[in-house]
């Protein structure tokens, strides 16, 4: 299955992507994913251990659950988006809520409404369809 | 005896006897002759001129009317008011009439006297009576015409003689129907009417009229006398009294609460119309037929033999005629006025609509609740799909490149999500069972309580977690599923406890409090574990997951604890703060609490 993406051009300058989900599961398989497709990864179980590692690797991109224990991937993200050093990174919401539009346009300003915080990149549902990510991912690092 | 002395004796016997004080005076007014009823009125006469004896006087009277007569030879009456023996004085008519000698001169006047003082005062206590009753009085003659009033009547109508009664008591231009008078002139007997007219300023009057014939004996009599008694500020009164009473009574009657009262005696004297749907009664049924007794809680019977006024009864039951049970408010209260005990009154509130509407809200809660499992199951799932979904792509991605170890985690990923989906399902069964298993016994709380600490107190000491108990004694049992409210308390310990797990500092507390406040029974489970912050607490409830991370639970328990307490009539209630614990509570109304399953 899925040798095509397995097999797509590796070259990608070793972007770095963090992926931040409680399930470990879910990380192997996205970072197994991600690094098929030439990305470098790195995994936090939560937000606290995200934090840790945005410092420490300064990360071009993050996919994050919005479902975990300590701190919900919304309060994380909000988190993000008002600190300066870590503002401009790109984010790519991973869950399984079903509905995109709860996270994204109006329904995201319910969750968040401080107009300071911009909306996330993109939101993509579980179970992840992976041509539509790679591509995301792709068009969001360039 | 001859002739001519049987005449003089004769004359001197009438002389004597007749009922009139007689006496004759000459010009100069001596009292020249007297007789016996003379004496015996005015005393001894003989030598005495007439003011000596009449007025007390030595000379004549002022317009005397003797004098009168002496000079004119005329007969005279008048009415004088004169002294008697005893020297109190009394009203006399008084006829005066000359004697005549042939030659025309009048030498004496035959004065004569009868005592009307008793008369007199008659006629004045008539005209008193006849002026001052306090209604209007008229004769009428045949042709309905006025020929006399009283005092009252000409007070408010003027004089109006010769006019029509009907002309001034109505304004009519015909006599009445059912006139009163007419009858009267019509059969000579006392007739009575309710009629109502307009008095001289336009305002409407009413009257009770009294007509009666002048004539003692006549079949027709010539003249009528006709009453009216002004009846209008009482006949106002009795209206305002009415509508009063209409008022409250249509109040009572379209009352929704159902109303009883009853006389001192308990005897039901009001049976409302709800009160009739309650009971299923009819009011004659009730009425002065039986006692309030029947009809209230013993309570509110308590209540008056103890002589206090009111009885109050958020929740009570009434029993109908068919021995049913309707959960009723009850309010029943003592009558008084003053000191005097005038009966009780009894209102009792259908509750069976609210209970069926707090029934039929519980069940759409649940509703709602497995509505919203149901996505949460999806959210749950796919979770799992995509662990699954994962496995497979480790597991192939392991072997095209010949890596054992990524094949292998492969294969424990698939393995990891075919346990969870089968966690899944025996959860979801679980939460889906729904109502039909409850089985409600009496249960001791603080046992039940105790017994939860005791299963989780080793896994909580292998983990380096207190668990702690702060029950409440002396908390009387509860019609509770066992079974049920025993999986709320252990979904809920277990949660705290793994809370404290997962938080990031060390020595975690589990607190399982039970108290009961104002009717209601408590379940506390504090922890001072990870805490949840507001997007997972607005969740919490509405929303099938788990934030417990890998494999350890499906977020079904919180709902199927939401589910066990709305079925036993309570409410889960969440406080928390993010790193610094949760406090859920579970409260449960005791008047909420389900009843007890019947044994088969």
């Amino acid at each position: 299955m899925n040798q095509n993406n397995i097999a797509s051009p590796l070259n990608h300058d070793e972007k770095k992507i963090l992926v931040v989900d409680d399930e470990p599961d879910i990380l192997t398989y996205l970072t197994v994913l991600m690094e098929n497709n030439g990305y470098q990864t790195f995994q936090a179980l939560n937000a606290v251990e995200a934090m840790q590692k945005i410092t420490e690797i300064k990360p071009d991109l993050i996919t994050l659950d919005i479902m975990m224990p300590k701190k919900s991937g919304i309060a994380f993200y909000r988190e993000l988006k008002l600190n300066q050093q870590t503002l401009d990174i790109p984010v790519i919401f991973i869950s399984a809520f079903s509905m995109a539009r709860d996270f994204m346009g109006p329904g995201f300003r319910k969750l968040i409404p401080d107009m300071d915080i911009p909306e996330p990149e993109a939101f993509i549902e579980k179970p992840v369809d992976i041509p539509r990510l790679l591509e995301m991912i792709n068009k969001i690092l360039g | 005896m001859q002739k001519t002395d049987l005449r003089d004796w004769l004359h001197n016997e009438l002389f004597e006897r007749v009922p009139s004080n007689i006496a004759i005076i000459d010009r100069e007014y001596h009292i020249v002759e007297a007789n016996k009823n003379f004496k015996e009125t005015f005393g001894e006469w003989q030598g005495k001129l007439c003011h000596n004896i009449f007025r007390n006087r030595n000379t004549p009277c002022s317009s005397c009317k003797a004098e009168q007569t002496f000079h004119d030879g005329q007969s005279r009456v008048s009415e004088e008011s004169r002294l008697n023996r005893h020297g109190s004085s009394s009203y006399y008519v008084v006829h005066f009439e000359p004697i005549i000698s042939p030659n025309g001169e009048i030498p004496y006047v035959i004065e004569m006297s009868r005592d009307v003082t008793e008369n007199k005062r008659l006629q004045r206590e008539h005209d008193i009576l006849f002026d001052r009753v306090p209604c209007y009085v008229t004769v009428l003659d045949r042709g309905m015409k006025i020929v006399r009033n009283n005092e009252m009547f000409r007070k408010t109508f003027g004089e109006s003689l010769g006019k029509k009664c009907y002309e001034i008591y109505r304004q009519r231009i015909q006599p009445c129907d059912n006139c009163p008078a007419i009858k009267t002139f019509t059969d000579g007997q006392v007739h009575t009417a309710h009629k109502s007219g307009v008095n001289k300023n336009g305002e409407t009057i009413f009257y009770h009229v009294t007509t009666s014939s002048l004539s003692r004996s006549e079949k027709s009599p010539t003249h009528v006398i006709e009453m009216s008694l002004d009846i209008t500020e009482t006949r106002q009164l009795e209206m305002r009294l009415n509508e009063s009473h209409d008022f409250q009574a249509s109040l009572i009657e379209s009352a929704i609460d159902s109303i009883i009262a009853a006389d001192p005696d308990g005897l039901v004297t009001l049976f409302n119309p709800s009160a009739e749907k309650l009971f299923n009664y009819n009011a004659d049924e009730v009425i002065n037929r039986k006692k309030i007794d029947q009809f209230v809680p013993p309570d509110f019977i308590d209540v008056i033999t103890k002589g206090e006024n009111r009885c109050l009864l958020a929740e009570s039951k009434a029993r109908n005629r068919d021995k049913q049970s309707v959960p009723v408010r009850f309010s029943g209260v003592v009558l008084k006025s003053g000191k005097k005990h005038l009966g009780s009154a009894a209102f009792f509130q259908d509750l069976r609509e609210i209970k069926k509407m707090e029934h039929d809200k519980l069940e759409a809660e649940r509703l709602a609740a497995v509505g919203q499992t149901v996505a949460g199951l999806a959210h749950g799932i796919k979770n799992v799909l995509m662990g699954l979904d994962g496995g497979m792509y480790v597991m192939q991605s392991g072997m095209n490149n010949s890596n054992s170890d990524l094949t292998h985690r492969g294969w424990e990923m698939l393995q990891n999500n075919i346990e969870r989906i089968s966690l899944y399902v025996k959860d979801f069964l679980n939460f889906a069972k729904g109502k039909t298993s409850i089985n409600v016994t009496s249960v001791d709380p603080g046992l039940l309580a105790r017994e939860v600490i005791d299963l989780f107190t080793t896994v909580a000491d292998k983990a380096g977690i207190t668990i702690q108990a702060e029950l409440s004694d002396n908390i009387a049992p509860a019609n509770m599923d066992y079974e049920a409210i025993h999986t709320c308390l252990v979904n809920l310990v277990s949660n705290a406890i793994d809370a404290c797990e997962m938080s990031e500092k060390d020595g975690g507390v589990v607190i399982l409090r039970l108290f009961e406040d104002k009717q209601t029974i408590v379940f506390e489970v504090c922890d001072n574990g990870c805490g949840m912050d507001y997007e997972i607490k607005k969740k919490v409830f509405t929303t099938f997951f788990s934030t417990k991370g890998s494999a350890k639970g499906t977020g079904l328990g919180l709902l199927v604890t939401r589910r066990i307490t709305q079925e036993h009539g309570g409410r889960i209630t969440l406080e928390s703060t993010e790193s610094e614990g949760s406090i859920f509570r579970l409260e449960f109304p005791r008047k909420r609490l389900p009843p007890l399953t019947e044994m088969a």
